[in-house]
Order: C-alpha cells, then structure tokens, then sequence
C-alpha cells in the first residue's frame, strides 16, 4: 500500500492521522510506505506534533506511577467530598435530635408547670406566700428551658452553616451559569472587589466573599475592625445602587429581595469606600 | 490531626489517604480562595488543585523527592502557577491578591515554581485516560506494555488479532478525541500556536 501524501499534508488538525501514526508506531507499514511517512514528517509540522503527541499520550498513559497516583488522588478527593457530605448529614441529625430533646424537655416541663399550677392554686388561700415562690421559680425555670432551646438551636444553625457553606456553594454553583450576563460583573468594578481601602480597619466576616446567596434568605452582615457603624450600598452587576443601609452595626439582618445576580457589596464611612465585595443571589433550582 | 512535615512529604508520596484527606482539608481552602477572588469559581479551584498535586508528585518524582521548602508552600506556588497560565489563557490578569493573608502570593514569591506546558498535558491526558471505560484502559495499557494483538486478543477474549487492533484503535480514537474537545487542551494548543 502506498500513502496518500496529500491526505497527510491537508489534515492540518490534531489527531487526524492517528490511522497513519498507529501504524507506523505498530512497524506495520511497509518498507515504502516507512520511507514515504518519514520523508513527510520533515515535510509537515502539523504531521510531526501530531506525532509527537502521540509519542507523549503513549508515554502518559504507560506511566503507571503517575497513573496509579493520579488514580489515587481522584478517589480520594471522591471520598473527601463524601466524607464533608456525612459530616453535614451527622450535624443534621444531630440538630434534629437535639430539636426533639428539647421539645421534649419542654413538655414535660410544661407538664409540671401545669401539675405545680394546679397545685399551688388549690392551696392559694392557705399558703399565698409560697404560691408568689413557687410561680417565680417557675417561670424561672421555663425562661431558661427557652432561652437553653434558643442559644441551642442558634449555635447549632451556625455550625451547621459554617459546615454546609462549601458543600452548598459547590452544589449550587454547578446550577448558577455565570456566563449570563446578570452573573458578569462589570469590568470597571472586578478590579476593586476585596480591596480594602483602609488596610486593617476593616474585616467583612459575613456574607464571606463570593457568597452564593438564595433569593429571599436572611442575609446578616458581620463585620469587625475600627468602625463600630457603616453604611452598605448594594449595586447591581452594572454598579447601579439596589438597596442602601445606613449606619448598620454587625449582626444586622435584611431579607434578600433581590433577583438573581451579582452584586457588589460597598462598605463605606460617609463618602468614603472601606470595602468591596461581590455575592451572587441564586432564584433556586427552578430558574 | 497535626502531621510533621516528614510524615505530610512521606504520606503524600506512599499516598497515604490520611495524609491525602490532611492535604485537601489544610491546603484547598486558600486555593479556593485565591482563584474565587481572580474570577475563577470553586470548580476551577478543585481542578487547579487535583492538577497541582498530580503535577507535584511529578515533579517530587524527577527530583528524589526533595524540597527547599514545605509541601504546602510547594503546592500553592504551582497553583498559582496554573491559575496565572489560565487567567493570561483568558485574556485577564491577576486582580485580586490577599495582602499578608495571601498564603498563595507569598508561596509564589518564595518558590516561582515553574510549570511545565507538558506537564499540564500529562495531566490532561491522564485525567482523560482514567475516564475511559474498563476495557479501553485495560487495551490501552497491555499495548503500552509492548503485548502483542495475538496476546491482548486472548486476554481480552477476543476473537481475532484483527479484531484487538480494531478495539485498540478505536480506544485510542476516543482517547484524543476526548482531549481535543477538552477547553483546556484547546486552550493550550492555541497558546502554543
């Protein structure tokens, strides 16, 4: 068989003349068609890199060092990811579990209560003194059974966001599609995103930068450094004003009504940027 | 879990999963953070670091296995290497660096690691290879192993010579198929051009 040159020099695109290669790496091409393949790699560079890069797939993948590394590295990143999944799941369970304990705490002891009420009502006209006791102890006691379940639950919401904040952004990223244009940020704005202003005086703590957002969730603002007040513009992806709080201290909370997008957070002192940042508002699964 | 430096350097080589999950828990995070804040996503942050860590065994591999400075500093340098490459692959530069926090920049600064463009290609080409079906890999390497179609035909169970080469040829069709449609190979070759 003799080879089609012009073939060989017209197929300027990577791997086309894999047929060609394989053959002449396999030794089953014939003394003519060797000398004919050979004096066309000197001839045509598309031809040579294609060789080449066979030459180094081949070496790749006969690596097995490599290979078995890389094998490694991929399942455990598998792992890894199930692993921060389980761990989200336990501390799920874990509040669910703790959600029915105090409820049943609660119960019973507003079971006593009402036992302790009764009571003291059925005796109210002998001992007025000790019904005044009781009931303060009471309702002590049901204040702190509250404010246990509150602080309880708080911590563990935080926990438990502070664990899902990665798992959840990666989840939801693969749903978001940034190259929609309310996803792009304006070139004019990229270049300020996480500058401060005034290094040192100021540390956004949440929503952490690049946040992902749902639409009507609770956003808090969380912030520490020198200033205990600031004003906060929110500005679409084109860097026109949406919502502006003035002299918010950390902690404050808004509803997030914004559509989906992304939005440059600007702090500020007066006139005066201290930070830029960017979160992303994501409408749900349903967009 | 706190490792020395010689059992993080001796775990990563013997791929010890504990010190392989100790990687990804201590060393991901100021990647991820880096490539979110140089308008990357966190996807881009996981390949950039799956890619650093291949790329640094490789290169641990060709020099014995010594390092002038620590693992973690290694790693971050390549990847702000890689996520440099692909930022200028873009179009775009730098345009975020963390000031003393920058874990990255400073990594960087220390050990301007250099990343090879083959040695990204063996990653691609790896990474591509390993999503090949069970009985493509397995063709794909007995050849590589210098077995003859006469042997590959009978340990595959196949009926022919003939009919192994075809399979093999086919296998290695899919292959670069599936690394000339990957963006970033594409990316690298036009780079190169």
């Amino acid at each position: 068989m003799i080879l089609n040159t012009k073939n060989l020099r017209t197929m300027k695109n990577k791997f086309r003349n894999l047929k060609y290669i394989e053959r002449y790496f396999s030794g089953n091409m014939s003394k003519l068609e060797k000398e004919q393949f050979e004096e066309e790699l000197c001839n045509n560079k598309a031809l040579a890199d294609e060789l080449f890069e066979y030459t180094l797939i081949n070496a790749t993948i006969g690596d097995s060092n490599l290979l078995d590394f890389h094998k490694t590295i991929r399942k455990t990143f598998k792992q890894w990811q199930l692993k921060n999944k389980g761990f989200l799941e336990r501390n799920l369970s874990n509040k669910y579990l703790m959600a029915a304990a105090a409820t049943i705490v609660i119960t019973v002891a507003a079971g006593i209560t009402a036992i302790i009420v009764d009571l003291t009502r059925s005796h109210e006209n002998i001992e007025i003194y000790a019904q005044d006791t009781t009931s303060i102890k009471k309702s002590d006691t049901i204040n702190n059974i509250i404010i246990f379940d509150k602080q309880d639950h708080t911590a563990l919401e935080a926990t438990e966001k502070d664990n899902s904040i990665f798992e959840d952004q990666t989840a939801i990223e693969t749903e978001i599609d940034y190259s929609t244009d309310i996803y792009k940020i304006s070139p004019l704005y990229t270049e300020l995103l996480g500058t401060s202003m005034r290094s040192g005086q100021f540390q956004l703590l949440s929503p952490i930068d690049s946040a992902i957002i749902k639409q009507g969730e609770k956003i808090t603002i969380e912030f520490k450094g020198s200033y205990p007040v600031i004003n906060l513009d929110i500005l679409s992806h084109k860097g026109q004003i949406k919502k502006s709080l003035k002299n918010i201290s950390s902690g404050h909370q808004f509803q997030n009504n914004l559509p989906p997008g992304a939005y440059l957070l600007r702090f500020q002192t007066g006139e005066d940027p201290v930070w830029w940042g960017v979160v992303f508002v994501w409408g749900g699964s349903e967009e | 879990m706190e490792f020395t430096e010689q059992e993080i350097l001796q775990g990563f080589i013997n791929r010890d999963a504990r010190i392989l999950n100790y990687i990804y828990d201590e060393y991901l995070p100021p990647v991820r953070y880096h490539v979110i804040h140089n308008s990357g996503r966190a996807s881009d942050a996981m390949e950039v670091f799956q890619a650093a860590i291949v790329i640094t065994y490789d290169k641990l591999r060709k020099t014995k296995f010594t390092l002038s400075c620590t693992l973690k500093t290694y790693i971050h340098a390549i990847c702000r290497n890689l996520w440099l490459k692909e930022l200028r692959q873009r179009g775009r530069n730098l345009t975020y660096s963390l000031d003393a926090h920058d874990e990255i920049k400073i990594a960087y600064e220390e050990h301007p690691e250099t990343v090879e463009r083959e040695e990204v290609k063996t990653y691609l080409y790896q990474k591509h290879f390993l999503s090949l079906g069970k009985n493509c890999k397995r063709i794909l390497k007995l050849q590589m192993n210098n077995t003859c179609f006469k042997e590959i035909a009978k340990k595959m169970g196949y009926k022919s010579e003939n009919l192994a080469r075809k399979k093999r040829y086919r296998c290695m069709r899919k292959l670069t198929s599936l690394i000339e449609s990957d963006p970033e190979y594409k990316k690298l070759k036009n780079y190169e051009e």
